[in-house]
């Protein structure tokens, strides 16, 4: 009974080690993703370059795509973009871009305006790439609020039928891609495209 | 911006300047730098000057964080509505600036969520109303109070069953303490045999120890030595204890 005893702290105090040590390998930003299995939320919103267009959720059914919430300010949005490009090009996944505005500053005379945003937004995917089918302005932000986004880079995983099947908050990168998204937006979008 | 820094960031507007590309690495450049600079500094006191001076210059590229955003003035139909909404603003958590509620955070996400909340209230919804409403959204996260179900019972049962434990032991040891006594009456009275009594009735666990390492011991004159020199240790501790006992009665 002592012998047990004797070594009781040391039990506890390696199952406090461990449970602090996988805490380390732990992403703070990971979130339960309450989104997942449900359908879009209902929303009706313009085209970014084509504001005529206006977008809804059965607009989008059809075939699964890869929803990249991203805006020209963030950078590591713009970092993406080349990877993205890269998985459009070479895999054929369907990227559609849901474009996070920031709020405008009215104290520092900021407005919004769609024409001087449109030429930053081709400027950039230009410069790095363009893997998006196309745009949805989400100006005031709430079909972002209503998929539970935080911030952008963030990405959702929409199959044909308009079920959200994957959400995914920071940047996609070849090793993000692989081991969490691919196998999903496969699954969905009936196997790897050609 | 810099791939290394990339997954370290987390956009906090309320020390960047929204819009401006590469603003949001700003704050925590100047806290590498103070990082940096308090480590210097412990190293040697000729970099003091270059260091400082490196500080303050960072807090000159960052004029943005001293322009607080213009305060919202939101009119309310009721004191009660006021309420509320201070209310679920406080507890209602910022899911990009963790650790902070959607009352104190600048991210834009926590601006989005006050106009929601208040848009909410305004409807006239209850607060668990509202609070579904965000839960839906961000999930449990977003709420600072974790809702009770299988996984987070523990939070309660733990403290609880930590506390009976250390209770129940607590009583075991007393029990374990409070047997020898029924022994010592014999003795009691005896000063010096007493000692001896306890010595065998006490050492229980130091003796069956030592043989089993006297039989596996490699010199056995060192472990005999060290054996004798604890029971004589023992000896003299029990007289000691023996010896205070009796000035205490």
């Amino acid at each position: 009974m002592r012998k047990v005893l004797f070594y009781v702290p040391l039990v506890l105090f390696l199952g406090l080690s461990l449970f602090l040590l996988s805490g380390l390998f732990s992403d703070p930003r990971e979130r339960d993703a309450v989104m997942v299995g449900k359908p879009l939320p209902a929303f009706s919103l313009p085209d970014l370059m084509n504001p005529a267009q206006i977008w809804t959720p059965d607009a989008l059914k059809g075939q699964a795509f890869l929803l990249n919430v991203w805006g020209v300010w963030c950078p590591t949005c713009n970092a993406e973009l080349g990877y993205m490009t890269q998985l459009r090009n070479e895999q054929g996944v369907r990227i559609i871009g849901l474009y996070y505005v920031l709020p405008e500053d009215p104290m520092f005379g900021q407005v919004f305006n769609l024409p001087v945003l449109q030429a930053e937004v081709a400027t950039k995917l230009q410069q790095f790439g363009d893997p998006y089918q196309f745009n949805i302005l989400d100006q005031q932000r709430r079909l972002s609020l209503d998929l539970g986004v935080s911030g952008a880079p963030e990405h959702f995983i929409v199959d044909a039928e308009g079920i959200v099947r994957a959400h995914h908050i920071g940047d996609i990168n070849p090793q993000v891609w692989r081991t969490k998204l691919a196998a999903v937006y496969q699954q969905f979008a009936g196997g790897p495209q050609p | 911006m810099n791939r290394f820094f990339t997954p370290f960031l987390i956009y906090c507007p309320g020390s960047a300047v929204p819009g401006v590309p590469g603003s949001r690495a700003v704050s925590l450049t100047s806290l590498y730098a103070v990082l940096f600079s308090l480590f210097m500094l412990s190293q040697s006191p000729a970099v003091l000057a270059s260091e400082t001076t490196a500080i303050t210059s960072m807090n000159v590229e960052q004029p943005a964080a001293a322009v607080a955003a213009p305060q919202e003035l939101q009119q309310f139909d009721s004191e009660q509505q006021r309420q509320l909404y201070l209310k679920l603003t406080a507890e209602l958590r910022c899911p990009q600036c963790q650790n902070q509620n959607i009352a104190d955070s600048n991210a834009v996400v926590a601006v989005d969520m006050r106009e929601k909340t208040y848009e909410l209230v305004q409807q006239g919804l209850n607060r668990n109303d509202v609070l579904d409403y965000m839960i839906d959204r961000y999930g449990d996260f977003v709420h600072y109070q974790p809702p009770v179900n299988r996984v987070t019972i523990w939070l309660w049962l733990a403290p609880v069953l930590l506390l009976i434990g250390l209770f129940l032991l607590q009583l075991k040891r007393r029990a374990t303490q409070m047997a020898p006594p029924e022994t010592y009456p014999h003795n009691s009275g005896t000063g010096l045999t007493s000692s001896a009594a306890t010595t065998t009735s006490h050492p229980h666990d130091t003796y069956p120890h030592v043989s089993g390492t006297k039989e596996m011991g490699t010199d056995r004159d060192e472990v005999n030595k060290i054996t004798e020199s604890k029971i004589q240790l023992n000896k003299e501790l029990d007289q000691i204890i023996e010896h205070y006992r009796s000035k205490k009665s």
